[in-house]
């Protein structure tokens, strides 16, 4: 899996891995062009796919080891007792598990209880010439997303205007 | 902006996590690994308890008694029981280094199975999320296979037989086929009809596949008697008989003048002394 950054029109490059969560991944690209800098970050499966294919992302110098990606990968607990007779599939629990399975979305937890603050504000957005030309500075990908914060920015605090002071404060807070 | 094609048709690939790189070496491992391997004789059948593994350590030990050097695969993951036919019961593995040596039974037949990482009855089983293993389970599984041809220690081998798991279409006959040069394959059925209808399209999957199917072994045949059309490409008709699986109960190879040993003699025969173009240069003996 490789990332363009579509401003600089060149792949990002590896940069760094972590683990920032059980059965996650945190895979980190840069554009060597804008200095732009990304973070995937893979589910449990996700993660168990990459495993399963016996790599070191960023490279190994060692050497392998016989078998290595098969006995890493063999659970090593015994197995618990299975119940007698399995409870019927939970809708609640499988929601959960896939809720789970899937990651928190950074988007959500950048935006906090904005969401809520902008609810209690004026429905109608107004977009100044300026700031609606800054816009277009905004990596396409996730233009979309920043335009609807801005607005909840708007219509939380700012009576529902999107003026070049807002934009900046915008971009203080989540850049 | 440019369109993303646009863009992708002058950027060449990094590989700066380096993964390209590490799976090249994966393949040359295994290439070099089975460099001294002559054939290798994919043993299949789409069905079920028709007798694959008994068929594989009998023409094992056929191929041995040929005075051939033999290496067996147990390609089973989940129902290894190679190891147990052959006198290998709860003998397990240790590997250190970069490869491990295969366990020796009869006529010093070199044996790789799942059952030497597993203690008792323990499953197999893969530590990661389970209710997302089928997604990624399949993967795990080649990522196994590919480390049975390339971290064992097969040296030099007449003839590796690989004991496949049952499935007419499943995964495992690609996973394994992708590392292996001018693979052949020998198919197993009973005279059911059952079987027979079953095994067809495992015959259809090898031609799929460019896998020369050497012969049919009619396993059981006296059970069903006359039930299924004999195949056109009958290696042998091994009867049902209490000696054969009273022996690989016990992991002790049936008498070589027994009436079975014979007919897979028959089978061994058939498969050196009858070349065909898919019998690699050299390989015949």
């Amino acid at each position: 899996m490789k990332f363009v950054c579509r401003r600089c029109e060149q792949f990002m490059a590896f940069s760094d891995l972590e683990v920032p969560g059980q059965g996650s991944l945190g895979i980190t690209f840069d554009c060597a062009g804008c200095g732009a800098s990304v973070a995937m970050v893979t589910n449990a499966g996700e993660t168990q796919m990459v495993k399963s294919l016996g790599v070191t992302l960023g490279g190994r110098d060692d050497a392998p080891q016989a078998f290595e990606a098969t006995r890493a990968a063999l659970a090593p607990e015994p197995l618990a007792p299975a119940p007698v007779a399995a409870p019927a599939p939970d809708p609640a629990a499988i929601r959960a598990s896939v809720e789970k399975s899937a990651g928190k979305c950074p988007f959500a937890n950048m935006v906090g209880g904005l969401e809520q603050e902008a609810a209690s504000g004026p429905a109608e957005v107004r977009w100044s010439d300026d700031a609606t030309a800054r816009l277009d500075n905004i990596p396409e990908p996730v233009r979309p997303m920043a335009k609807k914060v801005i607005e909840m920015m708007a219509r939380a605090d700012n009576g529902g205007v999107v003026d070049d002071a807002l934009v900046d404060r915008a971009a203080a807070r989540f850049m | 902006m440019n369109d993303l094609k646009t863009i992708l048709g002058r950027l060449e690939f990094p590989d700066d996590a380096g993964v390209v790189a590490q799976l090249s070496d994966q393949a040359a491992k295994v290439q070099a690994n089975l460099a001294a391997v002559r054939r290798t004789i994919l043993v299949m059948s789409g069905k079920g308890g028709v007798g694959k593994s008994t068929v594989t350590v009998n023409l094992a030990l056929a191929l041995a008694r040929r005075g051939l050097k033999v290496g067996v695969l147990d390609a089973d993951l989940n129902g290894p029981c190679v190891p147990y036919m052959l006198g290998l019961a709860g003998r397990s593995w240790a590997p250190e280094g970069g490869r491990v040596a295969p366990l020796e039974g009869p006529l010093g037949i070199k044996v790789a199975s799942m059952a030497f990482f597993l203690e008792g009855d323990a499953p197999v089983r893969y530590d990661g999320p389970t209710e997302l293993s089928s997604v990624w389970l399949g993967m795990m599984e080649t990522t196994t296979l590919r480390e049975f041809l390339g971290d064992v220690a097969w040296g030099d081998l007449d003839a590796l037989l690989i004991d496949m798991p049952p499935g007419a279409a499943a995964d495992k006959p690609p996973a394994v086929l992708r590392w292996l040069q001018a693979p052949e394959a020998v198919l197993v059925t009973t005279a059911s009809r059952v079987a027979d209808q079953v095994v067809a399209r495992s015959r259809r999957y090898a031609e799929v596949l460019g896998v020369p199917v050497r012969g049919t072994v009619v396993n059981m045949a006296d059970l069903f008697d006359g039930a299924a059309a004999p195949p056109a490409d009958e290696l042998a008709r091994v009867p049902f008989c209490r000696e054969l699986a009273a022996s690989l109960d016990a992991g002790e190879p049936l008498s070589p003048d027994h009436a079975v040993s014979a007919a897979f003699d028959g089978v061994a025969a058939t498969l050196y002394e009858t070349p065909t173009a898919a019998t690699p240069k050299g390989a015949e003996r």
